[in-house]
């Protein structure tokens, strides 16, 4: 039996609760923005600028000409060139990502027929994805510097036209972006939720609600209802936070965003209050939190690489976790624009498990009374 | 109350600070629950970061509508299996088709071959293929189109003399003669297999001890601090430094584990290599240690409760995390917000770490960083226990 009536009475208490909490409120409310800013321009896969330094050994035309196609990629930043410079004791320091080693016999070879010139790029491959690009982008500029000496009446069998759909402009921010609104709320509701609930454990005023005529389905949806409020409002100001810093607006039907946000914010406050029944104190419940909606979300949703490059052994954490496909719905309202043909099942995803998390704190509240 | 520095090293050996280390020791020794956090988590942590953290692309989803249908497409196609980087999920009649499983990232990359395709080989002529990509994830559309330039260049290449035969009409035209080619030699410095978990795994190690390190020293200030133990504390004839350092300085010992722990979690679950002077790598943990454990202290000081510590952490952490370049390249972040990396202790740290192991490189050229982590310890020792004494006061 549900009661409207109780369930507004508690969410009333609760977040009344909240309120008085000077240091928890601040975080609820205050934290998210800054998250957002940070999580949304920190975790750029986009190097821009790529510092290189060359060292020229041939100094012949050709060369400068080879140097010359590096400088008109804007994607190369040239630190250091010259005879002399000492590419890999600059690798070291940390000062660039690639250098470039022209040998002496650069120009000699390339103008004679059967004979290839050589040239030396040096990677640091301690970022690897980073590495990966620039070993693509200096194959790249080189391709480009043979054409253009190639005569203009020379084809190529295949030319490849390549269209890029959704990003043109392949900006980092338009994928990280809708990934960093996910992120920065999924943590908030559940913590708070999840506090609340250990406070009433620890303080034991739990008993007192079930001295009352109170329900455990009402108490729990009162209780929930309350903290959703507050995840929605966190939604809130961090989507028009986006819309200010990051420039993101929907690019298509954002519905299914719309009530993929309504789900997500009950699944992260239900499975709050499924840990907060769980756990003896309220440190306790900030560590399972951060551990569990936090940590996890934030390396197996997708958010920085996609789930695919998980190895399969434990691809399937990211199948469980509401996140993977929050980010979905935020990524197709804000840069993919489809709707509902790319996302029904994300959505029917986060409705099952927010049904999931509802279940387990529903039956964990059942047995906490009968222990009691 | 504070004596000088060089008192220190006088007093550390002495009996007052003894007792209360070994009283720290035991305290730490007897509480399980604090001893498993401290060990545990950092091992499943760099498991999982390190795993699921993986640039390496492969299988990335390709579909092909070819309208050619011949011999010169198929063998086209059959290059494309040919690589791991990409796996062909569907063959499509119909390119409208092809194109809605893109938009609903069924594909990453949808192939176009088109009807003239052999024909226009045939007869010299270039051949157009369209290639459209799902750029909703920027840096894995780089990716894939990068390597799907190579691998036309690739194809042109191996069929550029035979193609021209005709059109330039000379007898043997053998690639062994043609003028003008470059071979670019990559060599990969300290990654040669580009593992991305040798990126991520020394980065998470650094936020591990950064995390550990200021919440362990927080909660157990403020527990004692809770339980009013700590006045207890002040009123022996022990300095308020000796207090806190006979605090830490376990704690230094356990971190100093963790360290080794993940050393060897980096060594056996991901292969990677040790290439500095170990020493010198435990000596800079410790010295950033004293980083991590004086901005638990901060945060000790203004938390009533350990809960409340814990919650002012959240303010703390995620910045020092996120600034530090641990999980992606310092490079990628806006200019504006570079400059806040450099505010970052955990930056300079992460920078020494991955130099020593991954490069091999000494203090001759780390030795900024490290200065600057002597500057960050200094003054954030100071200032906490200078704070510390003042609210005890």
């Amino acid at each position: 039996m549900i009661r409207p009536k109780r369930i507004a009475a508690q969410i009333v208490k609760e977040l009344t609760q909240l309120g008085r909490d000077r240091l928890t409120l601040t975080m609820a409310l205050g934290l998210p923005l800054p998250l957002l800013l940070l999580f949304g321009f920190s975790n750029s896969l986009d190097v821009n600028r790529i510092d290189i330094a060359i060292q020229d050994l041939d100094q012949t035309r050709l060369s400068r000409e080879y140097i010359a196609t590096f400088e008109r990629t804007n994607k190369f930043h040239i630190v250091q060139q010259g005879p002399q410079v000492d590419v890999v004791q600059i690798l070291d320091q940390g000062h660039i990502y690639a250098g470039l080693i022209i040998p002496p016999e650069f120009s000699r070879d390339l103008q004679r027929r059967g004979r290839k010139a050589q040239a030396q790029v040096l990677v640091d491959g301690t970022d690897a994805n980073t590495a990966n690009l620039v070993r693509g982008y200096a194959q790249a500029t080189t391709n480009t510097f043979v054409e253009n000496l190639q005569p203009s009446t020379s084809r190529t069998p295949l030319s490849l036209q390549t269209r890029l759909w959704y990003n043109p402009g392949l900006q980092s921010l338009k994928y990280i972006g809708p990934g960093a609104i996910a992120i920065t709320v999924t943590l908030f509701p559940c913590l708070l939720a999840g506090l609340a609930m250990a406070k009433e454990r620890e303080q034991s005023t739990v008993v007192q609600v079930y001295a009352s005529s109170l329900s455990g389905t009402e108490y729990l949806l009162g209780k929930a209802a309350a903290y959703w409020l507050v995840g929605m409002a966190e939604v809130l100001i961090v989507s028009i936070g986006s819309w200010c810093f990051f420039g993101l607006w929907f690019a298509g039907d954002p519905t299914p965003m719309i009530l993929g946000s309504v789900l997500y914010i009950a699944c992260g406050v239900l499975w709050g209050i499924f840990l907060g029944a769980n756990a003896k104190t309220q440190s306790a419940v900030i560590q399972a939190v951060s551990f569990t909606a936090f940590l996890l979300s934030l390396q197996f949703s997708g958010y920085i690489y996609p789930t695919a490059n998980i190895p399969t052994a434990l691809r399937w954490i990211s199948n469980i976790i509401p996140a993977t496909y929050y980010i979905i719905l935020n990524r197709d309202a804000y840069t993919r624009g489809i709707g509902w043909a790319s996302t029904w099942d994300a959505v029917l995803a986060l409705t099952l498990l927010s049904g999931l998390f509802f279940f387990l704190a529903w039956q964990k509240l059942q047995k906490m009374q009968v222990e009691t | 109350m504070k004596p000088g520095l060089t008192n220190i090293s006088d007093n550390v050996l002495g009996s007052r600070f003894w007792a209360l280390f070994s009283k720290e020791v035991n305290q730490i020794l007897h509480n399980r629950q604090l001893l498993t956090q401290l060990l545990l988590p950092p091992t499943i942590f760099l498991i999982l970061f390190g795993f699921a953290l993986t640039s390496t692309f492969q299988d990335l989803k390709v579909g092909i509508a070819d309208y050619s249908q011949s011999r010169t497409s198929r063998e086209f196609i059959e290059l494309l299996s040919q690589t791991d980087a990409f796996v062909i999920s569907g063959y499509y009649t119909n390119q409208q088709r092809m194109l809605a499983d893109l938009s609903t990232g069924k594909l990453i990359v949808g192939i176009t071959l088109p009807r003239e395709f052999a024909r226009d080989i045939a007869r010299k002529r270039t051949a157009q293929v369209q290639a459209v990509f799902d750029a909703v994830d920027a840096n894995t559309a780089k990716v894939a189109s990068s390597y799907l330039s190579q691998l036309v260049s690739d194809y042109n290449l191996r069929h550029q003399n035979n193609f021209q035969q005709g059109r330039v009409g000379s007898s043997t035209a053998n690639s062994a003669l043609r003028q003008n080619q470059v071979q670019l030699q990559t060599s990969v410095f300290y990654n040669p297999g580009l593992e991305t978990a040798w990126f991520i795994v020394p980065g998470t190690i650094g936020i591990l001890m950064t995390v550990l390190g200021s919440q362990t020293a927080a909660s157990l200030v403020v527990r004692e601090k809770e339980a009013g133990t700590i006045e207890q504390l002040m009123m022996t004839p022990a300095s308020s430094l000796q207090v806190i350092l006979a605090k830490v300085l376990p704690l230094l010992i356990v971190l100093t584990i963790d360290a080794l722990i993940g050393l060897a979690v980096s060594k056996f679950a991901f292969q990677m290599p040790f290439r500095g002077n170990f020493l010198l790598l435990i000596a800079i943990s410790n010295l950033y240690f004293f980083v991590g454990i004086s901005i638990g202290i901060l945060i000790a000081i203004y938390a009533k409760s350990e809960q409340q510590s814990q919650l002012i952490a959240f303010f703390v952490n995620p910045p020092l995390v996120l600034l530090s370049g641990a999980l992606s390249p310092i490079a990628a972040i806006p200019t504006f917000m570079q400059w806040l990396t450099y505010l970052d202790p955990m930056r300079y740290y992460i920078e020494v770490y991955r130099g020593i192991v991954l490069k091999g490189i000494g203090l001759d050229v780390l030795w900024p960083q490290v200065l600057i982590l002597f500057v960050f310890a200094t003054v954030l020792l100071t200032l906490s226990i200078r704070q510390f004494e003042q609210q005890l006061s």
